[in-house]
């Protein structure tokens, strides 16, 4: 059994690497609008995207619609590749805690 | 790292979760482009019918006219859809959208066909309120909002076809096609991805 992202496997890390996730590869997500799907605070998911940012996961692309500020996110293709890696990881971990409950018959 | 089985359990429903309101959300945005589409050509060709009055109804012009409108509508949905959706996030959604869409024209096109010594006249009223039931269907799953878009405007549109005959194209381009447009905005805002 591979091991599990620390990075992704974080609450709110975890729900943006899941939304973000949906979207085509060449898409990205306007900030608010994630928020809006996170659940959220500015501050909480900026310091989470940062962490997503270094590791690689995420590209943050800055610019100005209508003289302001924007900030429109999406995955990498290494962090889709870590998502569905842990993912996978999570579900190996419940089908083996089946196994065990389930008595050999 | 060790995660025991009801974290991951929680941690998966969670992914799941969140999966859905993001579908949603981009499904939001699909859909906003296909209103605004149908809202700018229902608004084109009223417009269009309103200012050639003269128009024989039974004219090749007339009936090439709606043919070009009903394929550049479908035509325009399929291609959004194909180049929006994701398919593995939206496909059986999307297909189950145009699906719905080519019914709803079908059983048009087949009453207009039963009923074409009714006139044209009735389709003015029959085509756009036919839409504004798939419009009211709709929202049953989509929101409220497109409930009550549904109702009003198919309420207008009776009004327009009973008491504002020279001006009744117009009143459909500006009340339907309005409606398509503003609706298509609304969902726009809510949507995730554009």
């Amino acid at each position: 059994m591979s091991g599990g992202d620390e990075i992704i496997h974080q609450a709110v890390r975890l729900r943006i690497m899941a939304a973000l996730n949906v979207l085509r590869a060449d898409d990205a997500v306007e900030f608010t609008r994630l928020r809006g799907l996170i659940k959220a605070t500015d501050g909480n998911l900026g310091a989470h995207l940062e962490t997503l940012e270094k590791a690689g996961y995420i590209e943050i692309e800055k610019r100005f619609e209508r003289k302001r500020p924007q900030s429109r996110i999406k995955a990498t293709p290494a962090g889709r590749r870590a998502f569905a890696e842990h993912v996978a990881y999570l579900r190996e971990i419940l089908d083996s805690s089946t196994q065990k409950a389930t008595p050999p018959g | 790292m060790t995660i025991d089985p009801e974290t991951a359990a929680a941690s998966l429903q969670d992914i799941a979760d969140t999966e859905r309101r993001a579908r949603e959300s981009v499904f939001y945005s699909v859909v906003s482009s296909i209103l605004i589409l149908w809202g700018v050509l229902v608004a084109s060709i009223q417009t269009i019918l309103y200012l050639m009055p003269r128009l024989d109804r039974s004219s090749w012009l007339f009936i090439a006219s709606w043919c070009a409108f009903y394929a550049i509508g479908l035509g325009g949905t399929y291609a959004i859809l194909r180049v929006r959706s994701r398919p593995r996030a939206l496909s059986p959604l999307a297909w189950r959208l145009l699906g719905a869409m080519v019914i709803l024209i079908a059983y048009g096109v087949l009453w207009t066909a039963l009923l074409g010594p009714a006139g044209a006249r009735w389709f003015s009223v029959f085509w756009p309120t036919l839409f504004m039931f798939g419009f009211v269907l709709a929202g049953l799953w989509v929101g409220q909002f497109f409930v009550a878009c549904g109702l009003i405007v198919t309420a207008l549109v009776v009004a327009g076809y009973l008491w504002l005959e020279p001006w009744y194209p117009l009143w459909l381009a500006v009340v339907e096609g309005g409606t398509l447009i503003v609706s298509g905005l609304w969902l726009r805002r809510i949507g995730m991805s554009r």
